[in-house]
């Protein structure tokens, strides 16, 4: 309900703008403390608007801003947000920021980026950077206008210039298309910024995008980006309305090869990834049906594009197609495409598409650097089944049969396919563990089962507890967890404690917990591995390794009983996905920390200069897949480790052992008298600063950082694999 | 100034990153400093999304006062004070 829409019931007139209208300032003032005080239901964001102008004007007079922000308290999301506004009008930032903090994580959508947007000015302006970069990523998340946006873009630029903002990558985004594009870049910096990502955007001039990818010296090629987003739009196809149907098969695979020569030269020339857009079938067609049912149709010929679009990303590396026609279609493609903007000024999509549009782009560039969620986090009653099975028993509760158990039925669902795909699924819920697994056990309308879940916490401490211990089990970053729960306390509790937690407004009705989930848009992929399959299975097997563990006497028995087996291979072409994705992803045992792009390692295995190595481990209970990844490069008569990662999985194993003892055969075979390992400090690699200490390296110089330089003189013996290692070693063969 | 007054200043000033704006209806585009033909388009977006309009082909084109902006809004039935 909108505060403007509320009818009078006071001496002082209707709504918010009514009252914005009365001339004398004290009147005003006393007409919107009345309508404030009285008001009931959810704040617009247009209502935050109004406010905010009518704050900005009350303290033209400092005592009627201060009369009026003590006169209303916190009774009421309006009434919060405009006494934080009156703070700020009156400078003082340090209360503003506490009026808005307490209700900043209450709010969701555009008027929770408002109060987070407003929360991260007061604290900049109180000299508390550091404590806004969270508000404005969630501000970044929730907004849904280009103004709010691009107001977080500016507030981010400002505070970068008193410190680095905090990232989980940090890139370079380039954006090339056949429309104008400037609109995009302050809205995909923000939705970039909310998923972890410091993009810096390149914007190449209108239409220009075969010749700054081909020509040698273009504004694209300086930027070196990391990322070249393709944005071309149907009509530069310059499809005609039909063509014969014998033409129609040379036409379109005329079209793909023509975008994947661009593709090829991004990835040879300028070592970028590209997102190439698919291309809408639009709405309006002078043919009708007939552009689609005709087999020369332009309608035809699109869809027909767009398939050939997904098989050429399966051929070719470093490409991910970004679904521009589904987007369009969600969006709705009458509201996706303004006429008179395309006219005047060649915006396509329509200006108001561009918050839908980079939320979707951000969630691809999630994927791409590996920044997803992982695992779900679920609560139980009135989350997975209706009602508490603490009070109405297995009987009681309303799952599957029945329109509301056939929601919760449906949910179930939804969660057992992500975890089918290597999502994991835990649960944290306040009930009796006996009560809460006997639904998964014996209920019969139950989809998912116990063992769908990967760890299930139910007792009655605090669930941000929980969540910690929940994470560390899994050995997964909180930003790694999207936490489910139907309870708005728990929701807002978790918010304040673990705002690294990705926690989505979930609404009352159950039918429609699927499309909330599903709109986090958090946990999309490039592509499947087999790890991504056996995901939940390979945790399974890691419990059983912990029993072992706990059961055995010491640690040497306990590696022995493992019966581990070590494969080391070149990369290929095969493994290059989670090579990829294990590169992009690794951050405790990671020396050097070196993120590259499916694009960038392709082009390091084709120059042939290096050596490469991914190891796999198997053991008594089953398979780790390729866990380790290394590449060593001669430099100046020494072999110099580029990189070095092995997976938090399989630390505490000796694996490094036998993936360092095979890089010093090499180095025999090749005659090179040194090895030398780099130490390239992060927040999160610390334990491993010494590592090459252990294998006989020494530290040959220490960077002001905290960086060291290790090397190691194959003269010398060793190192050695320790005996309970069986190791298959198959990088020494020439690589055929 | 007029509450429409009031909220068209606060567009031209975000649009323009200009907190100090002064925006009066004598002013035209030569007047306001970094109204150009870009922020032309930008400003129309702005305008569309906080009065909750849409400019027609040719208004987009022509507008370059405040007076014809003004104008064109209360066409659109905003409120004139």
């Amino acid at each position: 309900m909108e505060l403007n829409s509320i009818l009078p019931s006071n001496n002082h007139g209707g709504s918010l703008d009514q009252a914005a209208r009365i001339t004398d300032l004290e009147a005003r003032a006393a007409a919107v403390r009345d309508l404030i005080v009285q008001f009931r239901g959810p704040c617009t964001a247009s209502d935050m608007r109004t406010l905010l102008r009518l704050a900005q004007g009350f303290a033209r007079e400092r005592r009627v801003a201060l009369e009026l922000a003590l006169a209303i308290g916190d009774e009421n999301a309006a009434a919060a947000w405009l006494r934080g506004c009156l703070k700020e009008a009156l400078a003082d930032h340090e209360g503003a920021a506490a009026v808005f903090g307490v209700h900043a994580d209450s709010a969701s959508g555009e008027e929770g980026a408002l109060f987070q947007l407003a929360l991260a000015r007061n604290l900049a302006k109180c000299g508390r950077i550091s404590e806004g970069w969270h508000p404005l990523a969630r501000a970044a998340g929730w907004a849904a206008t280009n103004r709010t946006l691009s107001a977080i873009d500016q507030q981010i630029a400002t505070c970068r210039k008193q410190q680095t903002p905090p990232a989980r990558r940090v890139c370079r985004i380039a954006l090339l298309g056949t429309a104008t594009l400037d609109f995009w870049a302050p809205a995909l910096r923000a939705r970039s910024f909310a998923a972890g990502i410091d993009a810096e955007i390149y914007i190449a001039p209108f239409h220009q995008y075969r010749q700054e990818i081909l020509s040698p010296e273009s504004g694209l090629k300086a930027f070196r980006p990391d990322v070249v987003i393709l944005a071309t739009d149907w009509r530069s196809l310059h499809l005609p309305d039909e063509v014969g149907a014998a033409d129609a098969a040379q036409l379109v695979r005329a079209k793909v090869a023509g975008l994947e020569e661009l593709w090829r030269a991004c990835r040879e020339q300028i070592g970028a990834t590209v997102i190439q857009h698919n291309f809408e079938i639009p709405e309006t067609d002078p043919y009708g049906r007939l552009s689609v049912s005709r087999p020369g149709g332009r309608g035809r010929l699109l869809h027909r594009i767009n398939l050939e679009l997904w098989e050429a990303e399966q051929r070719q590396p470093g490409v991910a197609i970004f679904d521009l026609e589904q987007a369009a279609s969600i969006y709705g493609k009458q509201r996706w495409n303004d006429p008179v903007l395309w006219h005047t000024a060649r915006q396509y999509p329509a200006a108001d598409a561009v918050p839908f549009l980079t939320r979707r782009l951000a969630a691809l560039l999630r994927a791409l650097f590996g920044l997803t969620a992982k695992c779900v986090v679920l609560d139980l009653d009135n989350t997975l089944w209706g009602g508490v099975i603490g009070e109405d028993g297995l009987n009681g509760i309303r799952l599957g049969g029945g329109a509301e158990g056939e929601a919760y039925a449906a949910f179930q669902g939804y969660l057992k396919s992500l975890q089918k795909r290597g999502i994991l699924l835990a649960v944290c819920s306040k009930n009796n563990p006996e009560d809460a697994q006997a639904v998964f056990r014996e209920h019969p309308e139950t989809v998912l089962k116990l063992e769908d879940f990967s760890i299930f916490v139910a007792n009655w401490r605090p669930k941000e507890e929980n969540l910690r211990q929940i994470a560390a089990t899994l050995n997964l970053g909180l930003d790694s967890l999207v936490f489910v729960d139907d309870n708005h306390a728990e929701r807002l509790r978790i918010r304040r404690m673990l705002p690294e937690v990705e926690t989505p407004e979930l609404p009352a009705d159950p039918a429609r917990y699927i499309e909330t989930l599903d709109r986090t848009l958090s946990f999309e992929a490039l592509t499947l591995t087999e790890e991504d399959y056996k995901r939940a299975e390979a945790y399974r097997e890691n419990a059983v390794r912990h029993e072992l563990q706990a059961s055995s006497a010491n640690v040497e028995d306990f590696l022995a009983n493992l019966q581990m087996r070590v494969e080391l291979r070149p990369f290929d072409q095969a493994n290059l996905p989670r090579i990829v994705q294990l590169i992009n992803k690794t951050n405790q045992f990671n020396l050097t920390t070196r993120r590259r792009s499916e694009a960038e390692v392709g082009a390091l295995m084709a120059s042939g200069g290096c050596y490469t190595q991914f190891m796999r481990l198997r053991d008594r209970f089953g398979d780790n897949g390729i866990t380790g990844v290394l590449i060593a490069c001669q430099r100046e008569g020494v072999l110099y480790i580029d990189t070095w990662l092995i997976s938090c999985r399989v630390l505490g194993r000796s694996v490094e052992d036998a993936m360092i003892a095979s890089v010093a055969a090499y180095a025999r075979r090749k005659n090179l008298r040194y090895i030398q390992g780099e130490y390239i400090p992060t927040a999160k690699n610390g334990q491993v600063k010494r590592v090459y200490e252990r294998f006989g390296f020494t530290c040959i110089r220490e960077e002001g950082d905290g960086g060291m330089l290790f090397q190691y003189d194959v003269d010398a013996p060793g190192p050695e694999t320790p005996a309970f290692l069986t190791v298959e070693d198959h990088t020494q063969e020439p690589v055929v | 100034m007029s509450f429409l007054e009031e909220r068209i200043q606060q567009v031209f000033r975000e649009v323009l990153h200009n907190q100090d704006l002064i925006v009066s209806d004598s002013m035209t585009s030569h007047d306001i400093q970094g109204w150009d033909s870009f922020a032309q388009v930008r400003l129309v977006i702005a305008f569309e999304e906080e009065f909750d309009i849409k400019f027609t082909t040719d208004e987009v084109a022509t507008i370059s006062s405040v007076a014809g902006l003004k104008d064109a809004l209360v066409s659109k039935g905003v409120a004139a004070d």
